[in-house]
């Protein structure tokens, strides 16, 4: 009776969902469904001078939103650690020690994992350029590190950098969001630097360094929630391996 | 033409949710969770969405489900070790999730 239930429910958000689709795709009644987007989208340029309209909202526009979403991140990293630290089993060490995931993944890895970073560090550095920003740049990086985890060229994090990085990353952050109080219009998170040539890499004024401390927060933070699942806890008295 | 792989692409989703809550295995789950973030982002692309879809492929097929793998072979091996019966968890743990991934090549 409950899964009837559900798979009604289910049935008809679908049917509602398909029945969206065409107002989407048809031009002529696109303008009722913009009702905020039109004049941002209109004022962006100038106001921010990011080629992104994206980065744009998501930087200038509702800044504090993206301090509160990375200080969600910040909590839920800590719970992971929190939680993982008080497992006391070593499985992953004695797996990833025993087996190095074999030839494809040893090759494919290495020669990856440079253009993974790479592709990482581009799309946080060109997040007012191109589609990205911090966010997604950050999670590549910390799925390339996690390449190193699986290969085994890597067995523990240095977790005194990575907790070093992330601090440094989030006073940044606030650092940057505060000396919008030394502008003419003074208020926290407003851009008081120089918003330069439009679509070169040094423009949109702060925005490429509030989504660089982003990329080195999340990419940080993310290196602890896994790793912290990879390793076993510190609280852990040490068990006989059993090999 | 658009409009078509959009809806194609929309009831692919709705089949795979559907699959990945009817799965027999949380592992076959979190497997299908994954190939139809793959496929959101895909959607995201044609409805010109490039940043969100960068974002879905990344942390919904990529890191969620790495996330995932890692917090479920955790805790059914603590399971395990709490139970007690096995005297060497590790090593069974490590062998159920060779069994599962199909990497055996030693």
């Amino acid at each position: 009776m409950r899964k009837l239930i559900g798979l009604l429910l289910l049935g008809a958000f679908a049917f509602y969902l398909v029945s969206l689709m065409p107002s989407v795709f048809s031009p002529q009644s696109r303008d009722h469904l913009e009702t905020v987007g039109k004049p941002i989208i209109e004022s962006a340029e100038q106001v921010s001078g990011s080629a992104n309209v994206v980065t744009a909202i998501v930087v200038q526009y509702r800044g504090l939103d993206t301090l509160g979403e990375v200080t969600v991140l910040f909590v839920s990293a800590l719970g992971v650690a929190l939680l993982a630290s008080s497992l006391k089993d070593r499985v992953f060490r004695s797996m990833f020690a025993d087996d190095d995931g074999g030839f494809i993944l040893q090759t494919g890895g290495r020669i990856l994992l440079p253009f993974i970073v790479l592709i990482g560090v581009y799309i946080v550095a060109h997040g007012h350029l191109s589609p990205g920003g911090g966010f997604p740049g950050g999670v590549l990086i910390a799925t390339a590190i996690f390449i190193l985890l699986l290969t085994g060229q890597v067995s523990a994090m240095p977790h005194g950098l990575l907790n070093l990085l992330e601090t440094l990353a989030g006073l940044g952050f606030i650092g940057l969001g505060a000396l919008g109080f030394m502008g003419d219009n003074p208020s926290f998170l407003t851009n008081v630097l120089p918003k330069g040539q439009f679509m070169t890499l040094f423009s949109a004024g702060f925005i490429p360094f509030i989504y660089a401390m982003v990329g080195i927060k999340v990419a940080s933070e993310l290196t602890t929630v896994v790793s912290s699942l990879t390793e076993e806890g510190d609280a852990g008295t040490p068990k006989e391996n059993h090999r | 033409m658009t409009l078509w792989i959009v809806l194609f692409l929309s009831i692919l989703l709705i089949l795979m949710a559907l699959a990945a809550v009817f799965a027999r295995s949380l592992a076959s789950a979190v497997i299908i969770l994954s190939a139809l973030s793959l496929f959101t982002s895909l959607l995201f692309i044609m409805v010109a969405a490039p940043d969100v879809a960068i974002t879905e492929a990344a942390i919904g097929s990529a890191l969620t489900t790495v996330i995932f793998v890692l917090a479920l072979y955790r805790t059914r091996t603590a399971d395990r070790a709490d139970s007690g019966s096995p005297k060497n968890s590790a090593d069974e743990g490590a062998l159920a999730l060779r069994s599962t991934s199909e990497a055996d090549h030693a």
